[in-house]
């Protein structure tokens, strides 16, 4: 028998399954949302793509130009969005985020300017043994640092930091904002040209990212309740645009509290840190 | 086919990719859910991916992907389900001795062939979509058409017009 019999039976054995009805405008709606909500990717799903993307550049670097991968390393002043921290700063690191199509670009972080990083966190600890690399995703979100850690496996510890840099600014309700003014901050932030994402937080989800923040302070976490959390808006807005301009514009409004700079650059000289307090941190962990 | 758009090749592949997935053992649904995340994620990297020489490799290696990491979260052995799946196929099958081998092929085999000889994947793009080494995927289909009594094809020169 022939491999031509066999494509022959294995096209007839296709032809009796029903066919498949796809939707090419159901698909490109599919992507804008997925573009906006940025995370909605399956965790493990992305990481096979990842992964397999990877494997891709190790058997054929020819014909798989998207795994050739350019050098996406960029000075820090370049990163506007850190979405996890990877320790240490290897070339096989930087093999793997430069093919990886998670990852956006990347810059270096001296271990010996640790200390500017802001604001502090347990990636500035992780710091503290070797160099790392700030990292930028393409879809950055909640399982962005879960893709990342099972893409590098033991390479490298990921320290995710989606919950401090995801954004450019972050507009507080009052704890005690209605709903309509929630409503209408909202309106207008989706309304805004300068903005290119919203992600409202709820104050179950505010609960969720203060356990997160004071995962060492159980007592603190104990004593308090989402309801006693404020409402917020974490804002992306579209390149180049001026974030104190927004930030005003919202600070104003009925119900907002304040409207708060997330991120100015990795190293904000505005910023910094209290050393004794992120000192104190580190040698906890 | 760089010049491509993306909706020629959605409207000229999405069938096929979906076909291709429930020979290889899928589940209708599943095949469905897989086409589509592969094809979703196309779109967002079409720069990139439009101008590979096979756009529809990347495809069938992300949706290949994703329905064995499906069969994993799923903890179900492919083989079960490649036995329910070839059943629905076969229905109307009157010439049942090449249909009844790859029925009974294992698993991994069965994918192995289905890639390599209904998408027509080089043998990279078949490794890469099973997660392993091409000569890996040599030896398994090898062993397949071995078992088929398939004439063996020579798998090095496949390579050469790659």
């Amino acid at each position: 028998m022939q491999i031509d019999e066999l494509r022959g039976e294995l096209t007839s054995l296709a032809d009796e399954i029903p066919p498949f009805e796809g939707d090419v405008r159901q698909l490109h709606r599919r992507a804008r949302r997925r573009r906006v909500v940025g995370s909605a990717v399956a965790v493990a799903l992305a990481v096979v793509v990842a992964v397999s993307t990877v494997a891709i550049a190790r058997h054929d670097n020819g014909r798989a130009r998207i795994a050739a991968g350019p050098d996406k390393e960029v000075s820090p002043d370049q990163i506007t969005h850190v979405d996890a921290i990877v320790v240490p700063a290897t070339p096989v690191v930087k093999a793997a985020l430069d093919a990886s199509p998670l990852v956006t670009k990347y810059a270096r972080v001296p271990q010996s300017d640790r200390w500017k990083l802001q604001p502090p966190s347990d990636g500035l600890c992780a710091l503290g043994t070797s160099d790392g690399y700030a990292v930028d995703g393409v879809a950055p979100g909640a399982n962005f640092a879960e893709d990342l850690t099972r893409l590098l496996r033991d390479q490298a510890r990921v320290l995710d930091q989606s919950d401090r840099f995801s954004a450019d600014l972050e507009v507080f309700m009052k704890v005690t904002a209605s709903s309509h003014d929630v409503q209408s901050v909202q309106t207008a932030l989706n309304a805004d040209p300068d903005i290119l994402s919203v992600r409202h937080l709820s104050k179950a989800d505010a609960y969720a990212v203060f356990k997160r923040e004071f995962a060492d302070q159980p007592d603190l976490v104990k004593s308090t309740k989402a309801s006693g959390l404020p409402e917020s808006f974490r804002v992306i807005l579209k390149s180049g645009r001026s974030v104190s301009a927004v930030v005003l514009r919202y600070q104003g409004l009925a119900g907002v509290d304040s409207a708060i700079t997330l991120f100015r650059g990795l190293f904000d000289p505005s910023l910094l840190p209290i050393p004794s307090q992120t000192a104190t941190a580190c040698t906890n962990g | 086919m760089g010049a491509l758009g993306f909706d020629e090749f959605y409207e000229s592949h999405f069938d096929r990719v979906g076909r291709a997935l429930v020979l290889a053992g899928a589940e209708r649904e599943v095949a469905r859910d897989a086409t589509q995340e592969a094809f979703t994620r196309a779109l967002r990297r079409w720069r990139k991916v439009g101008e590979m020489d096979r756009p529809d490799g990347w495809v069938y290696v992300v949706a290949m992907n994703q329905l064995r990491d499906h069969w994993r979260r799923a903890e179900r052995r492919a083989a079960e389900i490649d036995e329910t799946a070839l059943d629905n196929t076969s229905a109307v099958a009157t010439r049942l001795s090449l249909r009844e081998a790859i029925a009974t092929l294992p698993p991994r085999q069965r994918q192995a062939v289905v890639l390599r000889y209904f998408a027509d994947l080089p043998l990279a793009d078949v490794a890469d979509a099973m997660g392993c080494a091409t000569g890996t995927v040599k030896a398994t289909l090898h062993h397949a058409l071995q078992s088929m009594r398939v004439d063996l094809e020579d798998l090095e020169d496949d390579d050469a017009d790659r």
